[in-house]
């Protein structure tokens, strides 16, 4: 066998162990409701290469051929047809210990980092929860001039993430690490729900500072 | 990154045992940057003064005791400390590290380290004070056991130093000694007890004086390593492995879980599940002969277990290893028989997991029929050859000085070499690589050989330690190896235990260590400290000449397990390592590149 007939058995292997995976979190994502019809991405590094959602595909409906291969390190012509947000999966997978990450709207999260003021979402949120105080602590919020497609958001989410598992990008979405998908997957259940109860907390008229904890040098 | 000397004191003490002297020197603070201390402090400086061609055995080779820049805080598990040098089992560097109280005495006495070159021309003992280091005869205590040696440190020097030691073994040069700290913590792998036993070291004691004149490293955030320490401890509480099966089983409490997966191997590897593995099992232990919990330095987990056979005897163990070592790997399921076999090895200072496996394999050449007649004895199930095995290792005689060389030795004289379970002359511990496709990688590529502590993915594949992995992808399993290598390499360094990792996630013990030290240390940061120490170590390995060849495991690996859940299936090998390779950007024969040294700041050394 020839090596590029090889590397190409190789791949479609790759593929079949990991098509399973991406469909259960799309549904996932979609089930949700963080995902518009074909918004978000889900990523995964597999030795030198990233295997990463085609760009536009229904995330809540994935089809093997919505897998696409690229290189890690080189340019090739996967990015032709992945996402738009592959060199920020990119970045992610090569300079933090992250082997997966996903990227979603989760409309709480999202309306909340929005909500700007000298107690909530300067730069973080902080969950109020029990959950998202054990889990999350303290999640990152960044502030972009072009919150989509920029080179800007390729080198500031990733170093975001080189000490957190997830972070909001202002206004638009998050972006979350993990040792494989379904814990990057968590980290955003887990955001989404601190979100949901600080908005709650916040119609109850609550002093949502008191409830913050010590986190916030976390 | 850091720019104060929190965390560590800057110092080592330099021994030349051939002429009983020492000097006190400082260590370059851009190595304790980039190498912590524990096992990375360790391969540094044997890369940089052992030359890879020394004997184990020769007065070249340095053992390197080394503290972390957490040793000796009240952060959990960090009463730790490391010891490295060229193995005499594997030929590889090797470093293993050990709880107690050892360490964090160690670390009172103003240094982070001890070289110990040379090799003394009597037996000796080393006391070790914050002033200086004392040199003893030894002679009347050649020959003692770890206990024995101990007590006779105590009762000399005052109840107060803390000891490590060699027993018998390690004086015999038993390739697989270990070394001994505080009675029953064991260095415990590669032959580290013959080493010092070949420089004629009996111990080291060490006394840091009474409480005002130990010295303590700075801590330059106590308020925020105290909320980090809270929220450490809140982890393994919450944790249902160390927070409540650690706790009630000790380690012994995956007996019954990997038997029931179908990787608990059996009579040297030829199955992986029986029956009677419960009579082994963390339960069984805590019903019938369990005494007591014991923990180390700074740990609430408490994983240890002081235990009593009905013959009264006393003693710590089995853990999780031991037991299946000991006991199913020898096709024994004696509980008390495994355990009495266990207290042997401690006091004689043996590693259990490499004697075990080395009698299972010489069971199996007798199953066979490759071995003499006085080996009949040597036959699985018969536990009552199992102690008698055990001293003659010891003294070396009879049999025992085939054992003592360890199993690839062993099954090469009698002309069967895949009868030894072992990777670079290391013994496989108690998982089928078959039942978990990621251990399998971990063995292959481990840099002292076969060992489950270097890559634990049975946290992930078996435990769903942080999520679960299917244990038999194989795709995935390479970047997993890679990640856990090297985030155990940075733990290694700082020193902490690695069972944290079963409830605490990583990031907790790099804020940790920022609270220690005072600037950001990311758990990126984390990664690229322990992604450097496992470079620099594979760097010294290629340099002695291992290369792809040795990253392999035993045929038997080849052949599918006929019965049980991991039945019929084969880790891919060759194929999870060409992947692991292209990750580590190592060349196709498993060497770091050039590119790959200077990334890590790593200067090269002929290959
Ligand atoms: S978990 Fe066990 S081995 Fe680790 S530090 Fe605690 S008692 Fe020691």
């Amino acid at each position: 066998m020839n090596q590029e007939t090889e590397a190409s058995l190789q791949s479609s292997k790759i593929i079949e162990e990991i098509y399973p995976l991406f469909k259960k979190f799309g549904d996932l994502l979609r089930e949700r409701g963080y995902n518009s019809a074909s918004s978000g991405n889900i990523s995964t590094k597999r030795g030198s290469k990233m295997y990463i959602t085609r760009r536009g595909s229904m995330k809540g409906a994935l089809e093997l051929s919505d897998i696409i291969e690229t290189s890690l390190d080189n340019v090739d012509t996967g990015i032709v047809l992945a996402s738009t947000e592959t060199y920020i999966h990119r970045n992610i997978l090569l300079q933090t210990p992250a082997l997966a990450t996903m990227h979603c709207h989760p409309p709480n999260t999202v309306a909340l980092s929005m909500y700007y003021t000298e107690v909530l979402c300067q730069d973080n949120i902080i969950p109020i929860d029990v959950e998202g105080h054990y889990i999350l602590k303290n999640i990152p919020i960044i502030t972009l001039e072009k919150p989509t497609g920029s080179k800007e958001m390729e080198e500031k989410i990733p170093e975001a993430l080189k000490n957190y598992n997830i972070m909001i990008l202002r206004g638009h979405g998050v972006f979350a690490r993990g040792t494989n998908l379904e814990e990057a997957y968590n980290w955003i259940t887990v955001c989404e729900e601190a979100a949901i109860i600080i908005f709650k907390c916040l119609q109850l008229g609550m002093d949502i500072k008191s409830l913050q904890g010590q986190y916030s040098r976390w | 990154m850091m720019d104060s000397m929190n965390g560590w004191h800057g110092q080592l003490y330099r021994v030349d045992l051939s002429g009983h002297s020492f000097k006190r020197e400082d260590i370059p603070h851009y190595v304790l940057e980039r190498y912590l201390g524990g096992r990375g402090l360790g391969a540094k400086y044997l890369k940089d003064e052992v030359h890879p061609s020394t004997d184990p055995f020769d007065k070249g080779n340095k053992i390197i005791y080394a503290t972390g820049p957490i040793t000796g805080t009240s952060i959990p598990t960090s009463g730790r400390f490391s010891v490295t040098s060229k193995s005499p089992l594997t030929g590889t560097i090797f470093d293993c590290n050990a709880g107690g109280t050892f360490g964090p005495a160690l670390k009172s006495c103003g240094i982070d380290a001890v070289i110990l070159e040379g090799k003394a021309p009597e037996p000796l003992f080393l006391k070790i004070t914050p002033d200086a280091v004392e040199f003893h005869d030894a002679v009347d205590a050649w020959g003692k056991t770890i206990p024995g040696t101990t007590r006779y440190l105590k009762e000399h020097h005052g109840k107060k130093v803390k000891v490590s030691c060699i027993g018998p073994a390690g004086e015999n040069r038993v390739m697989f000694a270990n070394i001994m700290n505080d009675y029953h913590h064991a260095l415990g792998r590669g032959g580290l007890g013959a080493i010092m036993g070949s420089k004629q070291l009996k111990a080291i004691m060490v006394d840091a004086g009474e409480r005002d004149q130990r010295k303590q490293a700075g801590v330059a955030d106590p308020d925020m390593l105290k909320v980090v320490i809270k929220e450490i401890n809140k982890r393994i509480n919450a944790s249902p492995v160390t927070g409540k099966g650690m706790r009630l089983f000790g380690t012994a409490q995956l007996v019954n879980l990997i038997n029931s997966m179908g990787l608990f191997p059996i009579r040297n590897f030829q199955s992986a599940t029986d029956p009677r593995a419960d009579n082994l099992s963390g339960e069984t232990i805590r019903e019938e002969i369990m005494v007591s919990k014991t923990a180390c330095y700074a740990c609430s987990i408490a994983c240890g277990r002081m235990t009593r056979t009905s013959t009264g005897r006393e003693g710590k163990g089995p853990e999780y290893e031991s037991d299946w070592a000991l006991g199913a790997d020898c096709g024994i399921f004696d509980l008390e028989a495994v355990t009495e076999a266990n207290y042997d090895c401690n006091e004689m200072g043996l590693d259990t997991i490499s004697c075990g496996a080395t009698i299972a394999c010489a069971m199996e050449l007798n199953q066979d029929g490759r071995l003499p007649d006085e080996w009949s004895e040597i036959r699985f199930g018969n536990a009552n050859a199992l102690q008698e095995a055990i001293h003659k290792i010891v003294s070396k005689t009879g049999i025992g000085a085939d054992l003592a060389m360890g199993s690839r030795r062993l099954a090469s004289k009698f002309g069967a070499p895949g009868v030894a379970m072992q990777v670079k002359g290391l013994e496989i511990p108690a998982y089928d690589p078959r039942g978990a496709f990621g251990m399998a990688l971990a063995y292959a590529t481990s840099n002292r050989g076969a060992c489950h502590l270097r890559a634990y993915t049975v946290g992930a594949e078996l435990l769903g330690l942080p999520k679960m992995f299917n244990r038999f992808s194989f795709s995935d399993k390479p970047d997993l190896v890679v990640t856990l290598q090297n985030m155990n390499a940075f733990f290694d360094s700082l020193v902490a235990c690695k069972f944290t990792g079963m409830g605490v996630p990583d990031d907790y013990y790099a804020r940790a260590l920022s609270a220690v030290l005072g600037s950001e240390v990311s758990v990126t940061d984390a990664e690229i400290i322990g992604e450097r120490v496992y470079n620099l170590e594979r760097h010294y390995n290629a340099m002695i000449g291992f290369t792809r060849e040795d990253d392999t495991l035993p045929p038997r690996f080849s052949e599918p397990l006929v019965e049980g859940p991991s039945a019929g299936k084969i880790p891919p090998l060759a194929l999870m390592l060409d992947m692991y390779y292209g990750i580590r950007n190592w060349d196709v024969h498993g060497i770091p590149t050039t590119e790959k040294l200077k990334e890590l700041g790593i200067s090269a050394g002929e290959i």
